[in-house]
């Protein structure tokens, strides 16, 4: 071991900046927030070690499961947009039915590098009660006015989602025109010649062929969903608890809220993050394993793979255990 | 050369905390207004022979009002060199906590929001003003915010008040006066002096002008808690006020008839609806004036005006910051000159005042002939002389670390109750509910630093 990093002490040399870097910014406050998530600290005054009562006190908070449930519904809702939509823009954008294609790309993907307090204000307006654009077209219709960000507190949700998807689906259309581009023009031409239509291309040939991309998209904004926060925190008004009836509360909401910016509840803070780390991590896992073809020739190769190495291992063991 | 100025002011710092100490003890054994006369005489001389770089932390406009007395500053300290950094409150805050916490990268001076004032009294990383000599001037600043500064064991005094924020009503006359109702100041506060009268009020403007009244009704219930007193000592939630059922109902009646506009009041919505005239009335603090003159209706001069709160709610204090000296900071003295000539001299508070219409908390300021004039903007009316009035009946309350998030409730909660046609007890009821769930950490949080201060008595 000791001989290996002087052999190759250049190469870890030229590694290290990195790996300095993300132990100072990285992982020090990843484990320091795991410890610290067993304590009370206000960061002002003395800290006292509680054990798991934050933890515990997280799940019997009502609000926790109000953002949860918030949180999951947004992100479930939109997502039906985000991946029709970016799936549908790709596939035309793709098609070479339309010219200009630089310039749509562009545009969809704007929502994604334009500040989010600016579109949310943006937003804002739109849904305003009284001078709003879209209750002002609610009424020309002959409707009511609609109290989008007030009420009972059931509609704010849906000018997040909205907000969301919006944003959203010009980065997943990015992405999948990519990948679309990389699927080799042979199959499209061989699935010409037999005759296929553009709905048999794009579900037989398309779709399953993304499916990797499509999985890498899907947790990428499964992050995005539990990292929502900006949208619905001005949208009621810098109200820290989601506005009337917590309708707005997403789980980030829930986690800044107590620390570092709405308070400064270190120690309930980390262990919410820790928690909200651990959802990431279930629902990318299940996603990744939901997904699986387990008749897909790579995924049989490399079970095949791993069962043969187990077992070369157990008789590596068998053999030394022998020898003593 | 640097070793002398360190040399200088560790001596210094020892002399002065050794006068700080003589003086408590002397306050303490004297009559209190032997030491009023004592300070509020006192002007500083100032000292020409310090010389420092301090930095100042904040965020706008506080800045600003920095800037404006600086140059008086300087002619007294001329060695000391004040850098400002400033940003956003928010960051600004995250920002404190975080360097405080990790014990440097903290200002000289920094400013604590009046918001958590609860939390930061009980800081062990920021110096003891008493130390320095803060004590002197107790007697100096409204009882009511220099209360809240004293740590919860009553030890310690880390923060000092800068300003408050006496709440009064800002009205449109044009409107009241197009709809047949008085426009003079008191005969409006005789006019809203009861919620019946206030309904009634709302009423007729919305027959005669069609504009609303106030941009949400619920706020007229937030200014009965507007103090922040929502808890007793045991941290009991009292949320029973007098007059505070008829407060409500009176909102309630309000909504029934569209009599307010059911936009949050700093809502970019309402924002616009206090310059183009549909809403009639809005309550605030006294910085809201600023507000008004400089954001929102620049070109309003003559058509606002201030008067008491409506329904009889009484004297409340709305807003209003502090500035502390973080124990980290290498240049203590200095950094309590500066402080001193700010926030304890009536030639600082005024200069800033005047700047960025920070209601000074130190009451020897209010001698100044500027705060008998009349404001132009509210048609010649004497505002600074009813703020003085207002700030001086300031008495104080018990303060706790769950306040703020007790008042962020109260505009959802009473907005829910409504919408789910609950009456005035129920709607009281959701709203203790929902503090309750709001709060329950920080009430841990609350409970550990009083007992860490050995001032709980619960269990």
């Amino acid at each position: 071991m000791r001989k290996e990093l002087k052999k190759y002490r250049v190469a870890y040399m030229y590694i290290a900046p990195f790996f300095i870097l993300f132990a100072i910014f990285g992982l020090f406050p990843i484990v320091y927030g795991f410890y610290l998530s067993f304590f009370r600290w206000d960061g002002m005054t003395a800290m006292h070690f509680i054990g798991l009562e934050n933890y515990i006190n997280i799940f019997k908070d009502v609000l926790f499961w109000r953002a949860l449930r918030n949180t999951l519904v947004i992100g479930i809702i939109a997502h039906i947009p985000i991946l029709l939509g970016g799936l549908a823009l790709a596939f035309i954008l793709n098609s070479k039915m339309v010219k200009g294609q630089n310039i749509f790309k562009t545009i969809y993907f704007m929502p994604m590098v334009t500040s989010a307090v600016a579109i949310s204000i943006v937003f804002q307006q739109m849904f305003g009660n009284n001078y709003g654009v879209i209750n002002y077209f609610n009424v020309l219709l002959g409707g009511d006015k609609i109290n989008w960000l007030g009420g009972d507190g059931s509609l704010i949700k849906w000018a997040v989602i909205v907000m969301f998807a919006w944003k959203w689906i010009g980065w997943n259309m990015v992405i999948y025109l990519a990948g679309m581009q990389g699927i080799s023009n042979d199959i499209y031409e061989a699935a010409q010649i037999d005759g296929a239509s553009q709905t048999q291309v794009m579900f037989r040939i398309c779709i399953p062929l993304l499916k990797p991309i499509i999985i890498f998209t899907v947790i990428q904004s499964t992050i995005g969903m539990f990292n929502l926060f900006t949208e619905p925190f001005i949208l009621t008004n810098q109200n820290w608890n989601g506005g009337t009836n917590n309708g707005g509360l997403t789980l980030m909401m829930y986690l800044l809220n107590k620390a570092p910016q709405g308070g400064t509840l270190y120690g309930y803070a980390s262990a919410i993050a820790y928690i909200i780390t651990m959802f990431i991590v279930l629902i990318s896992v299940a996603v990744n394993k939901g997904t699986t073809d387990k008749s897909d020739p790579d995924y049989i190769a490399q079970q095949d793979m791993k069962r043969m190495r187990k077992e070369r291992r157990r008789a590596e063991r068998q053999k030394g255990a022998a020898k003593v | 050369m640097k070793n002398k100025v360190t040399r200088y002011m560790a001596a210094g710092m020892s002399v002065l905390m050794a006068a700080g100490m003589l003086n408590a003890g002397i306050a303490m054994a004297e009559s209190t207004e032997a030491g009023t006369e004592a300070a509020a005489a006192e002007q500083l001389t100032g000292d020409p022979d310090i010389k420092a770089d301090i930095v100042v932390g904040g965020w706008p406009s506080g800045d600003d009002a920095f800037k404006a007395a600086l140059e008086g500053f300087n002619a007294l300290y001329p060695g000391i060199n004040v850098e400002f950094q400033f940003t956003d409150t928010t960051s600004y805050h995250q920002n404190l906590a975080t360097s405080l916490a990790a014990g440097s990268g903290a200002p000289d001076v920094g400013m604590v929001e009046g918001a958590y004032v609860a939390q930061y009294r009980n800081s062990t990383a920021l110096t003891d003003l008493n130390t320095l000599g803060a004590a002197d001037y107790k007697d100096d600043f409204v009882s009511f915010k220099w209360d809240q500064c004293v740590s919860d064991d009553g030890s310690k005094m880390v923060l000092i008040p800068w300003d408050i924020g006496p709440a009064t009503l800002f009205y449109r006359t044009d409107i009241f006066e197009q709809a047949g109702l008085p426009t003079d100041p008191d005969e409006v506060d005789k006019l809203l002096s009861t919620w019946d009268g206030v309904v009634s009020a709302a009423e007729t403007i919305k027959d005669k002008t069609g504009a609303w009244f106030t941009p949400d009704a619920s706020y007229y219930y937030q200014l009965l808690f507007q103090n922040r007193d929502y808890y007793d000592e045991d941290l009991n939630l009292k949320l029973e006020r007098d007059g505070d059922i008829d407060c409500l109902n009176a909102i309630i009646k309000m909504r029934e008839e569209q009599l307010d506009m059911n936009v949050d009041m700093w809502s970019t919505e309402a924002y616009a609806a206090y310059a183009d005239g549909t809403i009639a009335s809005v309550a605030s603090g006294a910085w809201f004036g600023g507000f008004l003159k400089t954001d929102i209706d620049p070109e309003g001069a003559g058509h606002w005006a201030v008067c008491h709160l409506p329904g009889g709610v009484g004297v409340k204090n709305w807003g209003g910051s502090f500035l502390c000296i973080p124990s980290q900071s290498q240049n203590q003295e200095a950094a309590w000159d500066f402080v001193k000539y700010m926030l304890c001299t009536a030639e600082g508070q005024n200069a800033m005042f005047q700047a960025v219409d920070y209601f000074p908390a130190y009451i020897p300021a209010y001698d100044d002939p500027i705060y008998d004039e009349e404001d132009p903007y509210f048609g010649g009316e004497k505002t600074k002389a009813l703020w003085v009035e207002l700030a001086k009946q300031l008495t104080p309350v018990y303060t706790t670390q769950m306040d703020v998030t007790a008042e962020g409730q109260i505009f959802t909660s009473v907005n829910q109750g409504l919408q789910e046609g609950l009456d005035a007890e129920g709607i009281r009821d959701l709203l203790a509910k929902n503090i309750d769930d709001a709060t329950k950490e920080l009430k841990e949080q609350q409970i550990q630093t009083l007992k860490d201060a050995g001032v709980w008595n619960g269990d």
